[in-house]
């Protein structure tokens, strides 16, 4: 017989020996008191037992710990009045005494436990009558298990139901979930009036083979089919859709792969947008825009055609002291006129002269000769009239009403050399104004053709889809610029002064965009020349140089101010801005150049900036009655190639 | 020869846009017309001589004085909804809405009576500033108004402050 202590040669394993029996039924070693005593220390479940009066005859000590009490014995003679509040308290009570009034018990109750001194907790609970041996009821026996922990998870899951409910039963898109043969699994509500359902609940199980058309059908679940086999969403592709009900609408579509836990694909989930009316508004705006395109590009046509059409008229007109000039200035103008006023003065005052006898006098009638008096004396005082613009109209008035009297003058009574000298003095006058009135307004219709074309290219440019950035070399696109603008330079008497210190350096821009911008500032450059001394050709000079990987291009004119708060405040790049000086800068200026131009070069990350200092070093920079230095600066990205570094001039 | 009828004209546009309105005016030969581009000069012009005959538009610049520089910079510094003509107005009327005032310099021969507006604005938007001001005399600009609508203002103010 082997030494039951002795246990070197057994075998060294865990599994139960097969000769030896269970010792079921064999309870000496453990008596009940000490399995209660187990199950009341060790176990994690609140257990009480209590009397008749619902008074704690004893608890476990996870109950204990519930109750902040240091050892369960502490309980003994309490009951849950001293632990809980009086509602759940009385509730309890009230519950122990049904048990034990009618032996029946309180299985798997669900309560909310309230404390007086912690926050509330949720067990489950069972109660049941406490009997002796005889059967009597002498008390309860409740077991609780603590679900707090579970209640609150149930609380947030509840709540973010609530939100997805929200989310799918409010939004005005359709959501969808798909599973992998492309059924749905839940639609909202949104989709649901899409479909003429009911109930969203009615699309489960179904397909879009149920509501689309065959073609359609396909197309979405080949795309469905796709995602989820990529894994890679499609994003807001935008589809023509037709409805049960014959409704066709566009939208645009979201389809994202649907993962469950372990992030594996079972399906596909998405969104639909209804489009329609964006897109409708969108295709009024293309065709607005094309309209609009082409309307002004009638317009620029027939400004064109108006000022060729003036050009026979101004050599009509027969001599022109201004051919050959800049569109004259206001005193230059003045001074061509002051000679024939003066001539007219002259032959006038002779004619008036010449009248002696009542014969002579009958040439006119009375009113006639009042009305000549009055004339000589508006033409006389026309120096009086403060604003030297106007002395043009009211000379080619006067002009012309000489001109008609002398019609009327009855011939045989006037010496008739003396009316004809008045008469060609009149006429030269009024030719004279009127070819300076033609001559400004075709310089006006060059500069509203000028604008409507700029404006036509900004329309236009809407239509087109955004000009693809391309490699340019920067001062290729200057050129073109100056030479587009060189008549009008010609035109304007401006000299161009170029200089590329930057060399071939190049960008990468919108090509058309940014030849739009640099015309923009160089018109504006050769508009605004300092046109009042004539013995001053005004110039402009263009130049380019490098700093910190941008090309600089300035382009710098002699000409009329602009006022420092209006390039503080960038008053100047707001559309429709005129200017404090707009009446000497020209009436025609509606900002839009300016503001088109910074716009652009910020597109591709450059700048477009303003200055203006007094081209003389005496003057103040706020005094605006002496030509500036105007300048307007434009800064774009250098664009490096690889392995190759252009190299210009560097400031 | 009769004394002739001053009116001063304060219209930024008379030099361009509007450059043949007053040529009917002069020759008509009755009046001595004056012309103001901006506010600062208008006041400038009612401070040193006296006129009959005073037309103010509503969208003018503000000229160099500082004052109405920093009222026209306050108003949105562009003249469309600086509206300054009106200010002008009410300066000049001596009218206690005035932004700028006159004080003891204010001319007491200008009266609402020697007053007419001529402005792009209808009338119904400036009712309310014109029934302040007692201004009656209203033309507005438009695109095809002939040449002598500044004549015919003039007359019309001269007919009301006869009455």
């Amino acid at each position: 017989m082997k030494n039951i202590d002795d246990k070197s040669s057994e075998p060294q394993n865990t599994t139960q020996p097969e000769n030896i029996e269970p010792e079921i039924g064999n309870h000496s070693a453990i008596t009940d008191s000490q399995l209660l005593k187990a199950l009341l220390d060790d176990f994690p479940i609140h257990i009480n037992f209590k009397d008749t009066n619902s008074r704690f005859i004893r608890i476990s000590k996870s109950q204990a710990i519930a109750f902040n009490l240091s050892d369960p014995s502490e309980a003994i003679g309490k009951s849950n009045f001293d632990f809980f509040s009086w509602e759940h308290a009385d509730q309890s009570y009230k519950d122990e005494q049904q048990i034990m009034q009618t032996g029946e018990s309180l299985v798997t109750k669900e309560e909310k436990e309230t404390w007086r001194d912690k926050p509330d907790t949720w067990v489950i609970t069972t109660k049941m009558p406490l009997r002796d041996e005889e059967g009597r009821i002498i008390g309860t026996v409740g077991i609780s298990k603590d679900i707090t922990e579970q209640k609150q998870v149930e609380k947030v899951l509840g709540e973010e139901q609530n939100l997805v409910h929200a989310l799918m039963d409010n939004l005005p898109d359709a959501i969808y979930f798909k599973d992998a043969k492309s059924r749905f699994i839940r639609i909202n509500q949104a989709y649901a009036r899409w479909f003429g359902l009911g109930d969203p609940t009615q699309a489960i199980g179904k397909s879009d083979f149920d509501f689309f058309p065959e073609e359609l059908s396909r197309q979405y679940y080949d795309d469905e089919q796709d995602i989820m086999r990529s894994g890679q969403p499609l994003v807001s592709k935008e589809e023509n859709q037709t409805y049960p009900d014959g409704r066709v609408i566009w939208v645009s579509t979201t389809k994202m792969p649907l993962r469950d836990q372990e992030g594996k694909i079972i399906g596909t989930f998405g969104i639909s947008r209804d489009i329609t009316a964006e897109k409708h508004l969108r295709e009024n705006i293309d065709d607005l825009q094309r309209d609009v395109g082409r309307t002004f590009h009638t317009l620029s046509a027939t400004l064109n055609q108006t000022t060729h059409a003036i050009t026979p008229t101004i050599i009509a007109l027969g001599p022109d002291p201004f051919m050959g000039k800049l569109l004259p200035l206001t005193t230059e103008i003045w001074k061509e006129l002051a000679s024939f006023r003066n001539s007219l003065v002259s032959t006038i005052s002779r004619l008036l002269e010449s009248i002696e006898t009542p014969f002579q006098k009958e040439a006119l009638l009375p009113e006639d000769w009042a009305e000549l008096y009055k004339l000589l004396s508006i033409i006389e005082e026309v120096e009086k009239i403060n604003i030297e613009e106007q002395r043009v109209p009211v000379l080619r008035r006067a002009a012309r009403r000489i001109i008609d009297i002398l019609g009327k003058i009855k011939k045989s009574n006037l010496k008739q050399e003396l009316v004809r000298d008045v008469r060609r003095s009149a006429e030269q006058l009024e030719r004279t104004t009127c070819l300076i009135v033609l001559r400004q307004v075709q310089d006006h219709i060059l500069e509203t053709d000028y604008m409507v074309r700029d404006l036509r290219e900004r329309v236009i440019t809407g239509v087109k889809k955004t000009e693809k950035p391309e490699i340019c070399e920067f001062w290729d696109l200057v050129m073109e610029v100056m030479e587009g603008l060189s008549e009008y330079a010609h035109y304007k008497g401006v000299q161009l002064r170029k200089d590329n210190r930057a060399g071939a350096v190049c960008v990468c821009v919108g090509r058309g965009n940014i030849i739009r911008a640099v015309n923009n500032l160089l018109h504006n450059a050769i508009k605004y020349s300092w046109l009042r001394d004539p013995s001053v050709t005004p110039w402009i000079e263009i130049r380019s140089y490098i700093k910190e990987d941008q090309v600089f291009l300035e382009i710098e004119d002699y000409g009329i101010p602009i006022p420092r708060d209006e390039i503080e405040k960038e008053l100047i790049f707001q559309l429709g801005w005129r200017g404090r000086l707009s009446s000497q800068r020209g009436r025609i200026g509606t900002g839009i150049g300016l503001a088109d131009a910074r716009d652009t070069a910020r597109r591709y990350g450059g700048e477009v900036r303003i200055t203006s200092h007094p081209a003389s070093h005496y003057s103040s920079i706020d005094d605006l009655s002496v030509p500036h230095k105007v300048t307007a600066m434009l800064s774009l990205p250098i664009h490096k190639h690889e392995g190759e570094i252009k190299h210009g001039t560097k400031m | 020869m009769a004394q002739k009828c001053k009116v001063l004209w304060v219209e930024d546009g008379a030099r361009y846009d509007l450059v043949n309105m007053a040529a009917p005016v002069y020759m008509d030969g009755k009046y001595d017309l004056v012309i103001a581009e901006d506010a600062s000069s208008g006041v400038d012009y009612v401070l040193k001589d006296t006129f009959d005959v005073i037309v103010v538009d509503i969208r003018i610049p503000p000229g160099i004085d500082r004052d109405w520089i920093n009222l026209h910079k306050k108003s949105g510094a562009n003249k469309v909804s600086a509206r300054l003509g009106l200010d002008f107005l009410y300066t000049i009327l001596g009218n206690q809405n005035a932004k700028i005032n006159l004080g003891d310099k204010r001319p007491a021969w200008i009266t609402p009576t020697k007053i007419g507006v001529l402005t792009v604005e209808s009338e119904l938007e400036l009712a309310e500033h014109l029934e302040r001001l007692q201004i009656t005399v209203f033309y507005r600009k438009r695109a095809e108004m002939p040449e002598e609508i500044l004549l015919k203002l003039i007359e019309d103010i001269l007919a009301q402050a006869k009455r």
